[in-house]
């Protein structure tokens, strides 16, 4: 298994804040980019003007409709899962681990099957509301059932049953969509993973979720810290380890299953946006979940970005760019850093 | 459960370490097998009794009998035996060298890989016409490979650095992964409804017509498998205790790696290519197996043993249903609560 | 110059991802004695040892394991030669003792012969002399500490290597535990005539289990020489940085340790 390093150096405000300023910068970058490139290039001042209301040109149109909305759902999902994904690592010190070993992936993907089987889905909210449901019980069935090893310092075996119970109801969801074509039409769309075409009921739905769930994230920060030094030691520094750890995970879940309802699954931005902001925060969490939050809204964003320009005519989902732009990323870590092996 | 004491037989210059539990198992195993071809050659429309099974096994029996029982069931089942063999050992050894229980063949890339370009063959079957002169289903077979071997090359390409590191490999493995997924996730929302339709069942994994002569690469693989298993086993042993102990106990521990993930990457190659991705199958049969025969690691030829069973067992169940799944679904509904249920009641942590 | 030693290092320098540890290191370990390597934390005394065991690869000098280069030697050969016991070892769960000590057996298994009568003879062998015969059949994480690292022990043993190297084997071990695997190592030495080389952190032990110590400091040896000899307030100041009274103890007249209080 692979194991992080611990803590041994509480980094000063005086150091991370610049840092953390820097990755702020990054991601007022993106979106203004994100506002600016597309298949039609439209000009900052334009966009500027779009912001203020001063101008009804079409390309401001594009601007308000289309721009900021699917800016905002991408920055939501994005910093949604960079969090969940530094939490997630933080935890289970694996640095590969994923938000999807708590199944929030699979649950989603299934519930979503299923109520197009079932009831048939009326409008995207119903997608959202949906996916949003299966991510959240099977994370707490998950949870339960691995309920007794949540004490032990790796969470392997979590991750054994995460694995397991995401198979599950992998090939459940196969079953459903093999069954009926209105579903499997549903289903392999929301798969890929797209920031486009969310409506404001959804995008505000996912937008408290995430806040609660960063600020569950943020306060978990500091417990980190302590259980990467040993359980032991930790709960002789006052953490209560329990806690921490449900706190953790009903921060990964809302997180998580906020971004996937909201947008399909995406995957790799939880796992290597902590790498990225790893580079800077070493193993600081107080710090790297803010970072890791703005590392991947940044991320998510120029995917998005890449995605219109990528294929003209037509866009690719952002699900499928970052699995393009994320392989490379994920090599270059394998190549470059030096895992902690145990 | 209590460990028996060691002992061992020896056939000439041939010696094996023999334990209770472990031949227990095995016999259990192989009788289960034994019960499973009796039904798969049993069950279906047409009834064939004994004395006509016989017969057409020794050449004897009409032509309708042996298109039935030997074209369709027998290859069935043989099939099925072989990819749940060779699923299980090919499990077994990503599990070991990974030192990880949620390491499984399909997070090195080649599933991934072979089943991306097995879709693209699907959406696309005039570019497929063009470029291998084959089209429709019969494409399946060879684009499959391409993919498979393709993708291996490229994670052997970019994870060698001066020699093979396990971990380095996994995480490569990771990101072709990815990219694979990704292409085929595109490839699907581009197909057309009816092809998208196709392209999952054949993702799901399928034993649906395979004929005889899918037993051939399948037979000679697995055999080459457990042979170079059998060759690596004490190497496999000795990795468990760490690469360093492994390494003072004269193990070249980076060719053992290297030659346990090609076997891997073969196995599932060779599988994906005849009937599509199982995936399932290779997570599962390890853990299992470990747990039912005893051992302190993945056992490599047990989890091939529980593989077969837990495949043709599927795959049985699949036929019965009123309506037909693919394979691959069955293994993941029923392997996954067994797999739990192992987990709760045995109160053992897993490391591979 | 010894005429035959068991390990032979000339001029070796090693280290991990470029950052040197050893420097023209030159030692010579004696055969059929207990050689300790102390030093303080960080002066490579574990690179030395493992250096020695070929984990790592020395880049410059040459290692000789009975007058044979171990860089030209294969895997399997150098491992019936050398046997080199980690630190901290790792199992995994639900391994038996016997299971363990049967490992060692490795480099003299063709891969087709897997069990055998005479392996295992030499098994039961080595269980007996770690008084583990008993507790064969018991999983190890059931088993203290002290019997634990003794399940090692004997793996080591049935590797039959006329040397043996052991990284801190009494790490986390307490004082009894780690008296009965030195004494162990003792009778290893003095009964089967094995070459013995340790590193040890506890100065109190090294001098009372060795026939010879070896003090390394910033990945250079600094002293060689009897434990008698060597063991004095000297060189605990300019080597460890600690100030103490040395002095031979009233019962085996061995050199002694305590720490000049100040408090």
């Amino acid at each position: 298994m692979l194991y992080l390093k611990p803590t041994h150096q509480r980094l000063s405000a005086t150091r991370m804040a610049p840092i953390t300023l820097g990755f702020v910068g990054l991601t007022v970058t993106a979106v203004f980019a994100s506002f600016a490139i597309g298949a039609r290039s439209i000009p900052i001042s334009e966009v500027v003007a779009a912001l203020l209301g001063t101008s009804t040109s079409p390309e401001a149109v594009v601007v308000t409709s289309q721009r900021i909305p699917r800016t905002l759902v991408a920055l939501i999902a994005g910093s949604g899962l960079g969090a969940a994904g530094a939490l997630m690592q933080g935890h289970t010190r694996n640095p590969l681990a994923d938000p999807g070993l708590f199944g929030v992936n699979a649950g989603a993907g299934f519930l979503v099957a299923l109520t197009a089987f079932t009831i048939g889905i009326s409008s995207p909210f119903t997608i959202t509301l949906a996916a949003l449901f299966g991510a959240a019980i099977t994370a707490v069935f998950i949870f339960f059932l691995g309920l007794r090893h949540v004490n032990s310092s790796a969470l392997v075996m979590l991750a054994v049953i995460g694995t397991t119970v995401s198979a599950l109801l992998s090939g459940l969801t196969t079953a459903i969509i093999l069954l009926d074509k209105q579903a499997l039409d549903v289903v392999r769309f929301w798969v890929a993973g797209s920031v486009t075409n969310r409506d404001t009921s959804q995008i505000i739905l996912t937008l408290i979720l995430t806040i609660i769930g960063m600020l569950l994230a943020v306060s978990n920060g500091f417990s980190i810290n302590n259980l990467s030094l040993g359980e032991d030691v930790a709960k002789s520094l006052g953490t209560r380890v329990l806690q921490s750890r449900i706190v953790g995970i009903l921060a990964i879940t809302l997180l998580a299953g906020a971004a996937t309802a909201l947008c399909g699954p995406i995957g790799f931005v939880g796992l290597v946006a902590p790498h990225l902001a790893r580079v800077f925060s070493r193993h600081d969490y107080r710090w790297l979940i803010v970072q890791s939050a703005l590392a991947g809204g940044s991320l998510l964003l120029f995917a998005d970005i890449l995605g219109r320009v990528m294929a003209p005519p037509g866009e690719l989902q952002a699900g499928i760019v970052m699995g393009i732009v994320g392989a490379p990323i994920l090599i270059l870590i394998a190549r470059k850093r030096r895992l902690v092996a145990l | 459960m209590t460990p028996e004491p060691n002992s061992g037989l020896q056939l000439g210059p041939i010696g094996l370490p023999r334990r209770s539990t472990a031949v227990k198992a095995t016999i259990t195993t192989l009788g289960l097998l034994l019960l499973l071809t009796a039904i798969a050659l049993q069950r279906g429309e047409i009834d064939i009794p004994l004395s006509r099974m016989l017969d057409t096994f020794l050449g004897r029996g009409t032509r309708l009998d042996h298109l039935v029982l030997i074209d369709h069931r027998l290859a069935r089942l043989l099939v099925g035996a072989g990819i749940g063999c060779a699923l299980g050992i090919a499990g077994a050894l990503t599990q070991t060298i990974a030192r990880n229980p949620i390491a499984t063949p399909d997070i090195l890339g080649v599933t991934t890989g072979a089943s991306a370009f097995a879709v693209l063959v699907l959406v696309m079957p005039r570019l497929a016409e063009s470029t291998l002169g084959i089209s429709g289903r019969a494409a399946l077979i060879p684009g499959a490979f391409v993919g498979a071997f393709l993708t291996t090359a490229l994670i052997l390409g970019i994870s060698w650095r001066g020699g093979f590191d396990g971990y380095r490999l996994i995480l490569v493995g990771l990101g072709v992964n990815a990219l694979a997924l990704a292409f085929t996730t595109w490839l699907l929302t581009k197909a057309s409804i009816e092809e998208a339709a196709v392209a999952t069942r054949w993702l799901s994994g399928s034993l649906e017509g395979v004929t005889i002569t899918d037993i051939i690469p399948l037979f000679v693989t697995s055999l080459v498998i457990i042979f170079v298993c059998l060759f690596i086993s004490g190497d496999l042993g000795a990795l468990k205790l760490g690469r360093d102990v492994a390494k003072t106990l004269g193990v070249r521990t980076g060719r053992t790696e290297f030659i346990a993930l090609a076997l891997a990457v073969l196995a599932v190659a060779v599988t994906t290519a005849i009937a599509g991705p199982i995936a399932f199958v290779a997570f599962v049969a390890p853990q299992a197996a470990m747990r039912v025969f005893g051992s302190a690691g993945p056992p490599p030829i047990a989890s091939g043993l529980l593989g077969a069973v837990l495949l043709v067992s599927a795959d049985l169940f699949a036929m019965s249903l009123p309506v037909t799944l693919p394979v691959g679904v069955i293994t993941a509904i029923f392997g996954a609560p067994f797999l739990l249920y192992i987990l709760r009641h045995q109160h053992r942590r897993t490391r591979a | 110059m010894l005429k035959n030693p068991a390990i032979d290092l000339r001029n070796v320098s090693a280290g991990y991802h470029h950052r040197e540890v050893l420097r023209n290191v030159d030692l010579q370990i004696p055969r059929s004695h207990i050689t300790t390597i102390i030093g303080p934390n960080g002066c490579g005394k574990s690179t030395l040892l493992r250096t020695m065991g070929k984990l790592i690869t020395p880049t410059t000098g040459e290692i000789h394991v009975n007058n044979r280069a171990i860089r030209a030697m294969k895997p399997r050969a150098l491992a019936k030669n050398l046997a080199l016991l980690p630190q901290s070892p790792s199992a995994p769960e639900g391994l038996t003792v016997r299971d363990l000590a049967s490992r060692g057996r490795q480099p003299h298994r063709p891969w087709y012969r897997q069990w055998s009568p005479e392996d295992d003879e030499i098994i039961n062998q080595a269980l007996a002399a770690t008084r583990l015969t008993d507790l064969a059949d018991r999983p190890l994480d059931e088993l203290s500490g002290g019997q634990r690292q003794r399940a090692w022990v004997a793996m080591v043993l049935t590797q039959e290597t006329p040397t043996i190297l052991l990284d801190e084997p009494t790490t986390h071990l307490d004082l009894a535990h780690s008296v009965e695997v030195l004494e162990l190592v003792t009778r290893l030495c003095l009964d089967r005539g094995k070459t013995i080389v340790m590193v040890l952190h506890d100065l109190g032990l090294a001098a009372r289990f060795s026939h010879n110590l070896v003090v390394t400091k910033e990945g250079r040896i600094v002293a060689e020489g009897k434990p008698s000899d060597l063991v004095n307030a000297p060189l605990l100041e300019e080597v460890f940085g600690l100030e103490a009274h040395v002095f031979d103890d009233p019962f085996d007249a061995l050199p002694t340790v305590v720490p000049a209080g100040h408090v």
